[in-house]
C-alpha cells in the first residue's frame, strides 16, 4: 500500500504553481491518515536543512511559505504516533509542489507501549519521594533513542536521567503547568487512565527551547488534550497485567473536527486489581476525561478539558534484608485479613479533578496567543493506624492520659528475630529468636482482630478507641491562569513569551477514618512529655482551644493548617535559525510566596508560634538559558546548552515542622544551579546517534527529614531520644556524565539499538544540619553545624545504565523486540545525622573514649547495590478488518526474574558511633537499612479495537 | 472525509452501551466499608489437670521453691486479672488472683507481650496452661542456720520460664496463645479492706482496698514518679490514719500518670499488692489514677507546733552538745540533767557510740523483745526567755532503716516523768536510711523553729518507737544537738 501512495506523491510533485513576492508558496499539501482517510491536523512539515516549516491546519492543509532554495530538497513529515516520512521534492520557482494527499501511517506500538509506561509511573511506593521522582512519564513521547530507553527500559529501576528529579522537569496540559507546588513534582495520577486523549505530546529534551514554558533541566512535556487535535475514532481496549493493577478497561471516542466547528473527545477507563506484584496492594481507579472545543472562526477557538481520575491504592514499604530473607520481596506488612478479606491499613486515595478552559487565538499567520484558565480541587489522603488512643483520667484537677498501645505493625523491630539476639546470645535468646522467626514466617501480617478486640474491651469500660485509622489529608484548591504568545518575528526568528499566575490554598489535616469498633478517639498526643515550662496537660494538646476533645469519623484532629501560596512568573524566549547555526536565548522571572495559617494551637507552641499566620516567605527567582546548534551538515550537528537558574524552595522544604508550628527553615534560600551540556548528533535514515556530555551543579538546596532517633549529643544522658525534624540547608550537589543513544536500521525490518548512561551524582560540600523537636527548645546542632556529606553519592537509581537490543517490525504488522539492560552504581541513601559530629560525640560533646577512626570509616561507608541485568521483551500484532484495527501488544519485563534493589536508606535511629557499631556487631542488625526491591517478572498485555 | 454525524452518534451509543456493560461486569476490588468483626472470646472448655493457685503455691514450697512443668504436662490454673498495663504501671506482667472476691492467693505471670489490657482486662477470667513453665518465688528465700525460712511473708508466686529459684524469665512473646486462654467471663473485682500491718504472703499479687490512708505530708510536693531522683520506680509513703502504719506506694517511671502530683487528701485506694525489687517490702500500686480516691481534705496528720514568730536561729548559743567533749558517757548525761529512759518495760535506751573519732548517741530496738520499744532522751532544761528567734538543729544518721520512728517533742512544763508531761510535737524531718546497712554519713535535719515556746525550763525530747518482733526497727545515731537564737 505504501508503494502505491509513494508513486502518487511523485506524480503530485510535478504539479506546479508559480508565485512571486514575499508570500511565495512553493510547497503545500494535505496530510491524511491512511487508514481512516481523515485529515490530520498539527502535523509538522519541515524542509530538511533549512528553517522553512509549516503545520497542517484543522483540515490537514499546509503551506510552506518563504524562499525555499530551489532544487532537490527533502521534506520531513512527522507527527506524534505516526511513522515519520521523508519525501524528496524538487523546488521550482514556476511550479508549486502540492502533495495532496500525503498519507501517514499510524504507529500502533507507540500507543500501546506508552500505555505500559504510564502504568509504571503510577506505581508509587510508600515513600512519596521515590515515587514521583520517576519522571519517565515525561519521556514517553520522545523520539530520541536514549530517552526512549530511559522511559521504557530503565525506569523500572528508578534510573534518573542526568541524575535529575521530576521537579526538574515541567509537565503541562494544554499549556498549564501541572507540577505541584508542594513538592515541585507532577502528580501523575491526576491524569492517569485517560491515555487515549493524551496522544499528542511534545517533549523538549533538557534545556532546549520549549514553546510554552521556560522549563527546567529535565525538559518540558506538553500534553495537548484539545478536542480538535485528537485523532478521530473510537477505541476500546482491555489490558491485563500483574504489576500494579490487574485489569484495565478503556473506552474512548474522539470526534475530530466536525463540520459545525465543534469537536469533542471522551475517554473513560477503569483500572482495578486486588493485588499487584507486591502483596496486598489493591488498586481501584476510575478515570473520565472530556474535551469539548468550539472553533468560533478561523482565528478563535475555545476548548474545555475536564479530568476526573479518582484512584485508590494499597501501599507498600521498604524492607530490611532480614525481613526480605524471611518473607520474600513481595512482602507487605501493611495488610492483614479481616473476615477473610485482605485489608491494607495504608491506603492512598487521590481525587483531584481538573477543569480548564483554553482559548486559542490566531491573531495573524505569524502571531498566536493562547490563554488558559485552570482550576483544580480535591483531596489526597493517606491512611495509617493511629495506636495512640487514650482516655482522660482527672485526678485532683490534673489530667493524665491512660492508654496507648505499641506499634501494631507486624514488621515492628521488636517482633523480629534480630531483636531477641541483640543483648547477648544465650540459649534462651536463640529460643526467643527462633519463635519470633517462625511466627513471622508463618504469619507476619497485621492482626485486625486484635485491634478491634482491644477497642471493644476498652469501649465496654467507657473508654475511647486505642486504635483508629487516621487519614493524612491534603486538600488543595488551585487556580492557574496563563497566557502564551508565539510570534514569528521574521522567517528566522521565533519568539515565545508568557506570563502565568497560580494561587493555591492547601488544607492539611489529619482526620479519623475508622474508629475500629470504638466510640470516639481522644485528640491528645500520647507521646507528649512534660518539660520544665509546659506541663503534660498542655503539651499533649493538639489544640489548646479545644482541649481533650473526643473526635469521631470525619473530624479533623492532631494537626490542622492551611498553606497559601502564590506564584507569578513570566518567561521570554527567542529562537534564531540560520543556515548553519540555530541558537536561542530564554529567561524567566518569578515571585513565589508561601504562608502557613495554623488552625490548631499546639500545646507545645502557644500563640502565634503555631496558631494563625506565619511569617510570609517571599522568593524572587530568575533564570537564563541559551543554546547553540551548529549544523555541520544535514546529518551531523553539535548542540550546546547552558543555563543558570534559581528556584524557590518547595512548600515541603520551607516549613520545618508544619504539623506543629509556624516555624520556617532557618537559612532558607532559593536553590541556585547552573548547567551545561554538549551533544553530537548524527542522523541518517539508517543510523541515528546522539552522544551528550552534561554537567549540572546545584547549590543552596534544602532538604527535610522526619524520624525518631536516640542518644543525641547535647541532650541529657538518660533522655537522649526524640522524634526530630532534620533540616539540611546549603546543600550542594553535582551531576555529571555522558549519555549515548544509538539506533541502526540494519534492514528495513530490523533495528538494532543501544543506549548508555554513565554518570556520577555526588554531594560537593558539607551542608548545614540542625534538628528541632517538641522534646527540646530551639535548634540542636553538632560540632560546627555541618554534616560531612561531601563526595557521598546522591541516592536514587543506578548511575550507570547500558542497553543493547533489537526490534523487528514485520511488514505484516507484527513486531517483536528484546533488550538487555545492565545497571550499576546504585547507592543507598545515607543517614545525614550519622555524618555529623553527633556520631563521634557522647551526650556531653566529648568524643567517645572508644572511638576508633578506622572502624568509624567502615561504619560510615555508603552502601553500593549489586550490579544486575534485566531483560525485557515486547511484541505485538495488529490486523486491519475493513476500516477497523484490532491488535494486541504485550511486554514482559525482567524476563529472568532478577532480584534487584531500586533504592534504600540507612535508618537514623542509631545516630552515633557506639549504637551503630554495637548494632552492626549483632548477629543481625536491628535497625538495618531498608530497601525497595524491584519487581520480578511482570507482564502487560493490551488488546484493542479501533474504528 | 469526516464521519457523518449520525454515524458518529450511533457509534457513540454503541460504545456507551459496551462501556456501561463492561464496567458493571468488571471485577470489583474490595471497597472501603469493613464491618466490625466478632472478636469477643467464646466460652471455652479446657481439658487437663486443674491446679488452684493455692495448690500451686504449696507445691512450689514443697518443691524447694521451684516447680517446673514438663512441656507435655496438661496442668493449668485459673486466675482473675487484677493488674492492667493500660496506665503503663505494669509492663509485660499479668497479676491474677484465684477469685474475684475474697482471694486467697495471687500470682504474677511474666510474659514478653504488650499491651495486655487489650485482651486480658481487669476482672477477666484467664486459664493459664502450665506446660513448659516454671513456678518460683519472686525473691530468694532466706534461711537461718537451722534451715528455717525467714522471709516467708514476702514470698510471692511468679509463673514464667527458668530454672533458678527466686528468678523468673519471661515467657516468650510468641508463646502467648499457648499459655493464656481467655474465658468469656469478666467478673467485678471486689477490693477488700486491709491494713498495712495485716499484709501476708497470701495477699501478694491480689487486689486490696486501703481504707483511710493518706500520703506522707512530706511528700505532697512530689509527683508519683516524675522526679529526677526516681529511677525505675517512684516510691512514696502511705500512712494509715487508723494504725499510723506506713505502706510503700510504688509507681513505675513509665506510667502514663507519673507526672501527676500526689493527691493531698485522705480516703481510700484500690491497689494491687506486690513486692519491691529486692523482695524486702510489700508494695502497693494502682492500675490507673482513678483508683485513688483521696478526696477528704481533713488529713490525719499529727498536730505539730508551728511557730509563726521568726525562728531561724542566731549567734547566741542556748544549748549545744556534740557528745565528744563535755558529755561523753552516761554519767555525764545524768550529771548534766539529761533523762535517758526506756518506758516500754525493756532495758535498752540511748547509748554512746563512736566512729572515726566522732561520738554520738545511738538508739536501736534490734534484739529487744519489747513490742514496741519506746525510749526517751530528754535534754536538760533551757532558758528560752532570754533569747528570741530560737531554732533547734541536730544531725541524724539513719541505719538499718526498717520503719522505726524517731520523733521530737518540746515542753515547758516537764513534770519529771515523760509519760505524764504534756508534750508538743515538733515537725522534724528525720531522714530515711538504707534498709540493710549504715548510711554513709550524718544528715543535718533542717532547723526547727521553736521561738514561740516560752519558759526558763524548756525541755526538748527525742522519742524512739520501734519493734524488733514486728521487724520495724531503725538504728538512729544522733549528734550535734544545738539550740541557737538572738
Amino acid at each position: 500500500m505504501t508503494n502505491q501512495h509513494f508513486k502518487k506523491l511523485f506524480l503530485g510533485v510535478f504539479m506546479l504553481v508559480s508565485s512571486l513576492g514575499m508570500a511565495q508558496e512553493l510547497l503545500k499539501g494535505r496530510v491524511i491518515d491512511d487508514a481512516t482517510e481523515e485529515a490530520i491536523p498539527g502535523v509538522n512539515i519541515s524542509v530538511i536543512g533549512t528553517s522553512f516549516k509549516a503545520t497542517t491546519d484543522a483540515n490537514g492543509y499546509f503551506i510552506v511559505t518563504g524562499a525555499i532554495p530551489v532544487g532537490d530538497q527533502k521534506i520531513l513529515v512527522s507527527f506524534n504516533s505516526y511513522y515519520s516520512k521523508t519525501i524528496p521534492v524538487v523546488i521550482d520557482l514556476t511550479n508549486i509542489v502540492n502533495i495532496d494527499p500525503l498519507y501517514l501511517q499510524l504507529d500502533n506500538s507507540d500507543i500501546t507501549q506508552s500505555q505500559g509506561i504510564i502504568s509504571l509511573t503510577e506505581n508509587e511506593l510508600a515513600e512519596d519521594e521515590n515515587a514521583a521522582n520517576n519522571f519517565s512519564g515525561l519521556l514517553q513521547s520522545s523520539k530520541d533513542q536514549f530517552l526512549r530507553a530511559a522511559a521504557f527500559d530503565f525506569s523500572a529501576t528508578f534510573f534518573r536521567p542526568r541524575g535529575l528529579n521530576s521537579e526538574d522537569g515541567k509537565v503541562l496540559i494544554n499549556g498549564i503547568e501541572m507540577n505541584k507546588q508542594f513538592s515541585g513534582r507532577p502528580q501523575w495520577s491526576n491524569w492517569g487512565g485517560v491515555n487515549d486523549l493524551q496522544r499528542n505530546q511534545t517533549f523538549t529534551m533538557g534545556l532546549t527551547a520549549a514553546d510554552q514554558s521556560f522549563g527546567g533541566y529535565a525538559g518540558v512535556q506538553n500534553i495537548d488534550m484539545r478536542a480538535s487535535q485528537q485523532r478521530a475514532g473510537t477505541q476500546i481496549s482491555y489490558a491485563s497485567s500483574n504489576r500494579s493493577y490487574r485489569g484495565r478497561f478503556m473506552v474512548s471516542h474522539r470526534s475530530g473536527l466536525l463540520n459545525n466547528g465543534w469537536s469533542y473527545a471522551i475517554n473513560a477507563s477503569r483500572r482495578a486489581g486486588d493485588e499487584g506484584y507486591i502483596d496486598g496492594t489493591l488498586y481501584d481507579a476510575n478515570a473520565l476525561g472530556l474535551s469539548v472545543e468550539k472553533k468560533i472562526n478561523d482565528a478563535h477557538s475555545i476548548n474545555f478539558t475536564g479530568l476526573y481520575t479518582p484512584n485508590r491504592r494499597g501501599r507498600q514499604t521498604a524492607l530490611t534484608q532480614e525481613i526480605r530473607d524471611l518473607k520474600g520481596r513481595k512482602y507487605n506488612p501493611f495488610w492483614g485479613l479481616q473476615d477473610n478479606v485482605q485489608r491494607n491499613s495504608r491506603i492512598r486515595e487521590i481525587e483531584e479533578p481538573i477543569f480548564m478552559l483554553n482559548h486559542y487565538w490566531t491573531i495573524n499567520d505569524k502571531v498566536k496567543l493562547n490563554t488558559n484558565v485552570g482550576y483544580q480541587f480535591g483531596k489526597i489522603g493517606n491512611t495509617r493506624i493511629d495506636n495512640g488512643g487514650t482516655r482522660l483520667v482527672e485526678t485532683d484537677g490534673q489530667s493524665s492520659y491512660i492508654g496507648g498501645a505499641r506499634n501494631p505493625n507486624p514488621d515492628y523491630y521488636q517482633n523480629l528475630p534480630s531483636y531477641f539476639l541483640r543483648n547477648g546470645q544465650d540459649a534462651i535468646d536463640f529460643q526467643y529468636a527462633y519463635e519470633a522467626q517462625q511466627a513471622f514466617i508463618n504469619d507476619g501480617q497485621l492482626n485486625w482482630d486484635a485491634l478491634y478486640e482491644g477497642n471493644r474491651i476498652v469501649r465496654e469500660n467507657g473508654g475511647n478507641s486505642i486504635y483508629a485509622i487516621q487519614e493524612d489529608r491534603i486538600d488543595d484548591k488551585q487556580l492557574s491562569v496563563n497566557t502564551i504568545l508565539t510570534a514569528d518575528l521574521t522567517d528566522n526568528i521565533l519568539f515565545n513569551g508568557g506570563v502565568r499566575y497560580r494561587r493555591l490554598n492547601s488544607e492539611n489535616y489529619a482526620q479519623i477514618n475508622d474508629l475500629l469498633g470504638g466510640t470516639g478517639f481522644l485528640d491528645v498526643d500520647f507521646f507528649a512529655e512534660e518539660t520544665s515550662d509546659i506541663n503534660l496537660d498542655q503539651a499533649a494538646q493538639s489544640n489548646v482551644r479545644t482541649p481533650n476533645r473526643i473526635v469521631g469519623v470525619g473530624d479533623r484532629y492532631k494537626y490542622n493548617y492551611d498553606i497559601n501560596a502564590e506564584v507569578a512568573a513570566a518567561f521570554a524566549q527567542t529562537q534564531f535559525k540560520t543556515k548553519n547555526v540555530d541558537f536561542f536565548v530564554a529567561g524567566n522571572v518569578s515571585r513565589t510566596t508561601y504562608q502557613r495559617d495554623g488552625k490548631f494551637e499546639n500545646g507545645n507552641y502557644l500563640g502565634n508560634l503555631s496558631f494563625g499566620e506565619s511569617e510570609e516567605l517571599d522568593f524572587t527567582d530568575y533564570g537564563f538559558k541559551g543554546g547553540v546548534t551548529y549544523k555541520i551538515s544535514g546529518q551531523k550537528f553539535i548542540t550546546a546548552n547552558a543555563a543558570y537558574i534559581t528556584q524557590a524552595p518547595t512548600i515541603r522544604n520551607s516549613f520545618s515542622n508544619a504539623r506543629q508550628n509556624n516555624e520556617t527553615v532557618v537559612g532558607l534560600e532559593s536553590q541556585k544551579s547552573y548547567s551545561g551540556d554538549i551533544s553530537y548528533v548524527y542522523t541518517t535514515p539508517i543510523v541515528k546517534a546522539r552522544i551528550t556530555g552534561y554537567y549540572t551543579q546545584f547549590t543552596n538546596g534544602t532538604d527535610l527529614g522526619f524520624y525518631f532517633t536516640e542518644d543525641l549529643t547535647g541532650l541529657p544522658l538518660d533522655d537522649g531520644s526524640a522524634f526530630v525534624q532534620e533540616v539540611l540547608t546549603n546543600v550542594e550537589r553535582r551531576n555529571a556524565g555522558i549519555e549515548l543513544g544509538l539506533e541502526v536500521q540494519v534492514t528495513p525490518t530490523i533495528k538494532l539499538k543501544g543506549a548508555a548512561a554513565v554518570g556520577q551524582n555526588v554531594y560537593t560540600n558539607n551542608p548545614n544540619l540542625y534538628l528541632t523537636s517538641d522534646d527540646f527548645d530551639g535548634q540542636l546542632t553538632f560540632g560546627d553545624g555541618t554534616t560531612s556529606l561531601k563526595d557521598y553519592h546522591v541516592a536514587g537509581g543506578p548511575e550507570t545504565a547500558l542497553q543493547v537490543g533489537f526490534e523487528y517490525r514485520d511488514p505484516e504488522y507484527w513486531n517483536v523486540g528484546v533488550t538487555a539492560n545492565y545497571f550499576a552504581n546504585g547507592y543507598a541513601d545515607i543517614s545525614n545525622l550519622r555524618r555529623s559530629a553527633n556520631f563521634s560525640q557522647d551526650f556531653d560533646g566529648i568524643e567517645y573514649n572508644d572511638y576508633d577512626e578506622e572502624v568509624a570509616n567502615e561504619l560510615l561507608k555508603q552502601e553500593q547495590f549489586d550490579n544486575y541485568m534485566l531483560w525485557n521483551v515486547i511484541g505485538g500484532k495488529s490486523w486491519r478488518i475493513d476500516d477497523k484495527y484490532v491488535g494486541f501488544f504485550a511486554t514482559i519485563n525482567n524476563v529472568f526474574d532478577q532480584e534487584y534493589k531500586t533504592g534504600g536508606f540507612e535508618q537514623s535511629r542509631n545516630s552515633n558511633y557506639r549504637s551503630t557499631r554495637d548494632d552492626q556487631n549483632n548477629p543481625q542488625e536491628v535497625f538495618a537499612p531498608r530497601y525497595f526491591f524491584g519487581n520480578g517478572t511482570t507482564y502487560y498485555l493490551n488488546v484493542y479495537l479501533r474504528f | 472525509m469526516n464521519l457523518f454525524n449520525n454515524k458518529n452518534m450511533r457509534n457513540f451509543n454503541k460504545i456507551f452501551a459496551i462501556a456501561v456493560l463492561s464496567v458493571i461486569t468488571f471485577s470489583c476490588v474490595e471497597d472501603d466499608d469493613f464491618s466490625i468483626p466478632e472478636t469477643a472470646p467464646q466460652d471455652v472448655q479446657i481439658e487437663g489437670t486443674f491446679i488452684t493457685l493455692n495448690a500451686l503455691y504449696s507445691g512450689m514450697v514443697q518443691d524447694d521453691y521451684i516447680t517446673t512443668f514438663d512441656s507435655t504436662s496438661d496442668a493449668y490454673t485459673v486466675g482473675y486479672v487484677v493488674s492492667s498495663d493500660e496506665g503503663g504501671n505494669f509492663f509485660e506482667e499479668l497479676l491474677v488472683q484465684d477469685s474475684p472476691e475474697n482471694p486467697t492467693r495471687g500470682a504474677r505471670v511474666s510474659i514478653d507481650a504488650s499491651p495486655l489490657f487489650t485482651k486480658y482486662n481487669v476482672g477477666r477470667k484467664v486459664y493459664i496452661k502450665l506446660a513448659g513453665l516454671s513456678v518460683t518465688t519472686n525473691t530468694e528465700p532466706e534461711f537461718d542456720n537451722f534451715g528455717n525460712i525467714q522471709n516467708s511473708g514476702l514470698l510471692g508466686m511468679n509463673i514464667g520460664k527458668g530454672t533458678t529459684v527466686g528468678r523468673i524469665d519471661q515467657i516468650g512473646a510468641f508463646q502467648e496463645e499457648n499459655v493464656f486462654v481467655r474465658a468469656d467471663e469478666v467478673a467485678t473485682i471486689v477490693y477488700n479492706e486491709l491494713e498495712f500491718t495485716d499484709l501476708t504472703a497470701a495477699n501478694i499479687y491480689t487486689a486490696v482496698k486501703l481504707a483511710d490512708v493518706q500520703f506522707d505530708r512530706r511528700q505532697l510536693d512530689l509527683t508519683f514518679a516524675g522526679e529526677a531522683s526516681d529511677s525505675f520506680d517512684g516510691d512514696r509513703t502511705l500512712i494509715s490514719c487508723s494504725s499510723n502504719a506506713t505502706g510503700l506506694f510504688q509507681t513505675s517511671t513509665f506510667a502514663d500518670f507519673k507526672s501527676l502530683n500526689i493527691p493531698d487528701g485522705r480516703g481510700f485506694i484500690n491497689a494491687v499488692v506486690a513486692t519491691d525489687f529486692f523482695g524486702e517490702n510489700y508494695t502497693l500500686s494502682v492500675n490507673t489514677p482513678d483508683n485513688i480516691v483521696l478526696t477528704d481534705s481533713n488529713r490525719c496528720d499529727p498536730s505539730f507546733l508551728e511557730c509563726t514568730t521568726p525562728g531561724a536561729g542566731g549567734s547566741t548559743v542556748v544549748f549545744d552538745v556534740d557528745f565528744d567533749t563535755t558529755v561523753t558517757n552516761q554519767s555525764d548525761l545524768d550529771a548534766q540533767g539529761f533523762v535517758n529512759e526506756n518506758v516500754s518495760g525493756g532495758s535498752e535506751r540511748y547509748e554512746f557510740g563512736s566512729f572515726s573519732n566522732n561520738s554520738y548517741l545511738s538508739v536501736n530496738a534490734f534484739g529487744q523483745s519489747d513490742d514496741p520499744m519506746i525510749a526517751w532522751l530528754v535534754l536538760p532544761g533551757m532558758d528560752l526567755d532570754a533569747t528570741t528567734d530560737e531554732a533547734l538543729e541536730f544531725d541524724i544518721q539513719a541505719n538499718f532503716d526498717a520503719g522505726g520512728l524517731l520523733e521530737v517533742f518540746i515542753s515547758n512544763n516537764f513534770t519529771g516523768d515523760v509519760t505524764t508531761t504534756t508534750w508538743s510535737q515538733l515537725d522534724a524531718s528525720i531522714p530515711a536510711g538504707p534498709a540493710n546497712g549504715f548510711a554513709s554519713s550524718f544528715s543535718s535535719v533542717p532547723a526547727i523553729n521553736i521561738s514561740c515556746v516560752d519558759g526558763t525550763d524548756v525541755r526538748i525530747a527525742f522519742k524512739y518507737t520501734a519493734s524488733d518482733p514486728q521487724g520495724t526497727t531503725t538504728r538512729y545515731h544522733i549528734d550535734n544537738i544545738s539550740v541557737t537564737g538572738n
